[in-house]
């Protein structure tokens, strides 16, 4: 079955020049944890996320493939993780946005998009066909409530078949 | 070396060709696959094995004896070792100690990181030991806001030159010691010395251009001495059985020698009982998770290369080619030992900068065994031995690709957002790994010549 019933379409977006401490203002008061990222003619660019965010405040040898995998040795590391977060907030959203990320677009199946989500987090962006063009967002949420309309519809089907 | 047993072998080669000119064609065309880089060199090396076979130079029992296990044992008995190892936070531990007991000061940072390096090259693969201490450094630089380059050029240095100083610190050494039967000793005592020296040297140079400019302020010092090592350790009861491990290894490496214990049987049983103390007490599925993920840390990329590329030199080997290119060799140089083991140091070091120095290394070795008698004997040529390591270990520091340890320093600069330019690289590089090879020879023409 393919995922358009799972897909929000009425989602917030952020521009790639828009100020990251705005964004993170706008990602407060929508009560979201991620945002996509959009152009002027509503091409998806990238994701920008709380997750995101805080990737960026580890030191460089902590975020690379292959590097530090505990940091719990650095002790007293608040006050300097705190200047490198009010640095990233004069940063604009485009510098710190993820840009590889996974779309699907409304015809993908439902299954795969509960894998992608399974493997790369929530929220999937879902594009046209064949373009950048962002039609939406599916989020864990939203996947499982397309399951949960899915369900009634069979209950119904079965009700209806156990009356005949 | 044509072996006694095989010597009568009469090899068939299809379409009624020489086998030593299949053999070479064979070998040729493989290095020029694995010099291109264009396709990967285990592939390559396999797939050329397989052809010395399917064209008849070699036979299924031949290519079997062509095979050094001892090397291959050894390979995966210390890259399990370390595998387990690794996961103790041993290696970030020893770095931040040092960086505390240094308290920050940058120039004795380079030296002590370097330090650190040479010596854990020493004992490990390079690969393995710049894997783990390029992060550490890569944080300590952003910390102290200094450049990661001259600590990533330094380390590059450090564990190849490290790495020369033992049997098992250098692929060469695996090589040129599992051929010749040299023990853990032969080489710290013979290479070392050129070793140590040439480190010394290369650490007031390196102090001389970039150590002593250094400047961090005291505020990021400080942050440096408040690190905990101790939080970097996360596992100590497997710390004590991984330390148990590698000191029953050394001394079996240092002990079996003389009972005709092989590196590769040592390495191996280490890596089986470093294996046993880990899971013993576990349930049998959680034993095999566990097993299974040691021997997944297998660099099979590398056994598979050796594995290819021993069959593909043992063909050119027993079709007599290298025998050949010996006696070619013993006229240019008039016989003469001295000679012969400057231009094997010389050669090796400058082809080790520009390509791959194993494959170079595995030729060379039943070539020089070819000397042997032109030479007077097995212990008369010793000193080429010493010749071909010194050669090929540091030659590896010549480029960015020399050494495989210096591709993974470059890939993780790339990955950090600190590119290292080929170009800038060498210009310096090549001039000091000349360096250290005129220190070598300087060496051997005092000691053995």
């Amino acid at each position: 079955m393919p995922c358009q019933d799972a897909i929000l379409k009425d989602i917030y977006t952020v521009s790639p020049d828009m100020s990251v401490e705005n964004a993170l203002k706008f990602i407060h008061e929508k009560n979201v944890r991620a945002m996509p990222v959009i152009d002027e003619n509503g091409n998806l660019l990238g994701m920008l996320s709380l997750s995101i965010l805080l990737e960026h405040l580890l030191p460089v040898a902590a975020r690379i493939n292959e590097g530090l995998e505990k940091l719990g040795f650095i002790t007293d590391a608040d006050p300097g993780i705190a200047k490198r977060f009010k640095k990233e907030k004069i940063q604009v959203v485009s510098d710190i946005m993820k840009k590889d990320i996974v779309s699907v677009d409304p015809t993908t199946h439902l299954w795969e998009v509960i894998r992608l989500i399974v493997k790369n987090g929530s929220p999937l962006t879902v594009v046209e066909e064949g373009t950048k063009k962002l039609l939406g967002i599916i989020t864990e949420q939203s996947a499982i409530d397309d399951l949960e309309r899915i369900l009634i519809v069979l209950e119904k089907q079965n009700e209806d078949m156990d009356e005949d | 070396m044509v072996h006694p047993e095989t010597a009568h072998h009469v090899t068939e080669v299809i379409f009624g060709l020489e086998p030593m000119w299949m053999a070479t064609a064979i070998l040729v065309g493989a290095y020029a696959f694995i010099i291109s880089e264009k396709i990967n060199r285990a592939v390559i090396s396999l797939l050329g094995a397989g052809l010395l076979v399917f064209t008849g130079v070699l036979n299924q029992e031949l290519m079997v004896k062509g095979i050094d296990f001892n090397t291959i044992f050894l390979l995966i008995g210390m890259m399990i070792i370390v595998a387990i190892t690794k996961r103790t936070g041993i290696f970030q531990f020893v770095a931040i100690l040092s960086a505390k007991l240094v308290k920050g000061n940058p120039r004795l940072l380079l030296i002590v990181l370097s330090i650190i390096t040479a010596l854990f090259s020493a004992l490990l693969d390079n690969v393995t030991t710049v894997l783990l201490v390029v992060p550490i450094t890569l944080l300590l630089t952003e910390q102290l806001k200094l450049p990661a380059y001259p600590f990533l050029f330094a380390l590059i240095f450090a564990s190849n030159i490290g790495g020369t100083s033992t049997l098992i610190g250098d692929p060469p050494n695996i090589l040129i010691g599992s051929a010749v039967g040299f023990s853990f000793m032969d080489f710290v005592v013979n290479v070392g010395p050129a070793a140590l020296i040439s480190f010394i040297v290369l650490l007031i140079i390196f102090d001389f251009i970039w150590g002593r400019h250094f400047q961090a302020s005291m505020k990021a010092r400080e942050h440096l001495l408040n690190y905990d090592p101790y939080e970097a350790l996360t596992d100590i009861p497997l710390l004590w059985k991984s330390f148990l491990t590698l000191f029953l290894v050394l001394m079996g490496f240092i002990v079996g020698h003389g009972y005709g214990l092989e590196p590769g049987t040592v390495a191996l049983s280490g890596a089986a009982l470093l294996m046993l103390l880990d899971v013993y007490k576990l349930k049998a599925d959680e034993q095999s998770h566990k097993v299974q993920e040691a021997f997944q840390e297998v660099e099979w990329e590398t056994i598979f290369f050796f594995i290819g590329l021993f069959v593909l030199v043992y063909g050119v080997e027993h079709t007599g080619l290298l025998g050949l290119m010996a006696t070619e060799m013993m006229t240019l140089t008039g016989g003469d030992l001295e000679t012969t083991g400057y231009v094997i140091l010389w050669s090796s070091a400058i082809l080790s900068a520009v390509v791959d120095n194993i494959p170079f290394v595995a030729t060379m070795i039943p070539m020089i065994k070819e000397m042997e008698d032109s030479l007077g004997g097995k212990e008369a040529i010793e000193p080429l031995w010493w010749s071909l390591s010194l050669g090929a270990c540091f030659g590896g520091n010549g480029s960015l690709i020399g050494a495989s340890a210096n591709v993974m320093v470059a890939s993780f600069a790339e990955r950090a957002g600190q590119r290292i330019s080929f170009m800038k690289f060498m210009v310096m590089a090549f001039p000091l790994m000349i360096l250290t090879i005129i220190i070598s020879n300087i060496y051997l023409w005092l000691v053995f010549f």
